[in-house]
């Protein structure tokens, strides 16, 4: 394996280590701790009272406009990310040539806001 | 460019005391010395989070007017281990209607993701150890963001696979909240990368000491980026996805027993986690005061830099449960609007600036600065002016507070 590659191998190892705490912590919880069913302990919480309906009850999304928005900032932001690593040494015309796509960028958040996209109902 | 510069770093990240058998690489280039490090760092977690947590009852109670813990260890010290006690020996209930597969699931990816973030952060230059990391990663900057985003998922794994409606909203209200702050976070992270021209942790710590902490050259970043990371792992006052007054602890309603002990974990490893990165990010790392370098008194740092990064992490964190006790909980417009309205906003003039900076000088810069100071007043001043009047007369004519009784705010 290659020096670049190996040195990601330990994010694999702290997953594999964190899993294998949690399952340990739990299993010694599993151990101790007393159970004792009964059906009033194992019905959905809702205020104590029995409950209305099912607890998958349908409702609204209301953030699907933010969540699109947010796709398309996201990605832009991952392409200026390689773009701020080696800016300085690219000069004034980088700078006016990412002005142009930020520029570009803010005028789809200003429209976005006119539009009212950003007023949560 | 990037090829060398990993095996570089990886290099020196190895220390020259180190018996063969600790560093010799096994699979996957793993050395016995990563392993032990990996489990240290796990433990420290742990440990810190259990302090933190007592730390955050003090905090609670000092503002309060009350003393916090003082019964089990001097001055209460021993709460924590004490719950942690507790709660191995609490039943841990899984509802009838919760899904079996995903509800014993979310836990692993509630936690997992923040241990895997601590990965990245450059704790401290020990002269033994090389740099202190546990890997210097060449897109740190990218990691730290993309790692902790999957917590997100376990967040709407939980609150589906309960079943409960107080646990779905909790977490409608949780993606809402995670997507809304990740836009600010990154685009003030750009300013920090542009900065130090580097994604790598340890190469803009570095960075922080020849050219002065970012916290002074780009504070609207560390302001965007110290509130967005507050509201990315929910505290106070951006609690509105487990706000427990409302829908009484959002995605974990139906989580009891140690599986609750595990989200529980998880939002104060977070704490640590994000104070530990504005540390980094920010406040120059393990630098002792700013400019300690060019004064010749950067062997203070050298040696002891672990202690000053643990110190600035602590002063944050501090910070964060300060908020959570003294300020009140945002609705959600309010949050939504914050985030899309103002974070947004000013982390792209930070960016815009900083891009001055590097171009066009300190001059440019600080007639950007003074541009942006002008800017705002004289948004406020609109802001203050299309305050319906009514509002503000109704203040003004507030009735005088209660009389109380000692001072004690209790009404007479």
């Amino acid at each position: 394996m290659d020096s670049y590659s190996i040195t990601y191998t330990p994010v694999i190892a702290a997953t594999f280590l964190g899993i294998g705490f949690i399952s340990l912590t739990l299993l010694i919880a599993n151990l101790l701790a007393p159970r004792v069913r009964t059906r009033g302990k194992e019905s959905i919480y809702e205020c104590g009272m029995p409950t209305i309906g099912q607890g998958w009850s349908q409702m609204n999304l209301r953030y699907y406009l933010y969540a699109i928005l947010f796709l398309i900032f996201e990605i832009e932001s991952v392409f200026l990310f390689p773009w701020t690593v080696v800016y300085k040494g690219l000069g004034p015309f980088a700078f006016w040539e990412m002005m142009l796509f930020m520029s570009m960028l803010l005028f789809g958040l200003v429209y976005a806001w006119r539009k009212g996209v950003l007023t949560w109902e | 460019m990037t090829n060398n510069a990993a095996s570089e770093l990886t290099l020196q990240a190895v220390p020259s005391w180190m018996p063969a058998f600790l560093v010799a690489p096994m699979i996957g280039g793993l050395s016995l010395a990563d392993l032990i490090a990996l489990v240290v760092l796990l433990l420290f977690v742990l440990n810190f989070v259990m302090i933190e947590i007592w730390m955050e009852r003090k905090v609670a109670g000092h503002v309060q007017l009350r003393r916090g813990p003082l019964h089990v260890g001097p001055h209460g010290s021993l709460q924590s281990p004490a719950d942690v006690l507790k709660l191995l020996t609490k039943e841990d209930l899984t509802p009838v209607a919760a899904d079996p597969i995903v509800f014993p699931m979310a836990p692993y990816l509630v936690f997992v993701p923040v241990f895997l973030t601590f990965l990245v952060i450059p704790w401290g230059p020990l002269v033994l150890f090389g740099n202190f990391v546990i890997r210097p990663f060449d897109l740190g900057l990218v990691y730290m963001v993309a790692i902790p985003a999957m917590q997100g998922i376990g967040l709407v794994m939980a609150g589906w696979s309960s079943g409960n409606k107080y646990s779905l909203l909790g977490s409608a209200r949780v993606v809402a909240q995670l997507i809304s702050y990740e836009l600010p976070m990154v685009i003030a992270l750009l300013g920090v990368a542009m900065m130090a021209e580097s994604l790598n942790l340890t190469t803009i710590v570095e960075s922080q000491m020849k050219q002065g902490w970012n916290v002074f050259l780009q504070p609207i970043g560390f302001l965007v980026f110290f509130l967005a990371t507050m509201s990315e792992m929910s505290r106070a006052p951006f609690d509105i996805a487990v706000a427990e007054s409302e829908i009484v602890g959002g995605p974990f309603v139906e989580y009891s027993g140690m599986r609750w002990g595990m989200f529980y974990l998880a939002e104060f490893a977070a704490v640590c986690l994000n104070s530990a990165l504005s540390t980094a990010l920010f406040l120059g790392g393990w630098e002792l005061f700013p400019g300690s370098h060019a004064l010749g008194l950067g062997w203070i740092s050298d040696q002891f830099g672990l202690l000053f990064f643990m110190g600035k992490m602590i002063v944050l964190v501090v910070i964060i449960q300060w908020a959570r006790f003294v300020l009140p909980r945002l609705r959600i417009d309010q949050l939504m609007d914050f985030a899309w309205k103002f974070l947004l906003p000013a982390g792209f003039v930070n960016f815009i600036l900083t891009a001055i900076l590097q171009v066009f000088g300190f001059v440019p810069f600080a007639i950007g600065i003074g541009l942006t100071l002008a800017l705002a007043a004289v948004l406020l001043a609109t802001y203050q002016a299309r305050r319906s009047p009514s509002t503000v007369a109704l203040i003004r004519t507030a009735p005088e507070a209660v009389p109380t009784s000692q001072g004690l705010g209790l009404p007479v």
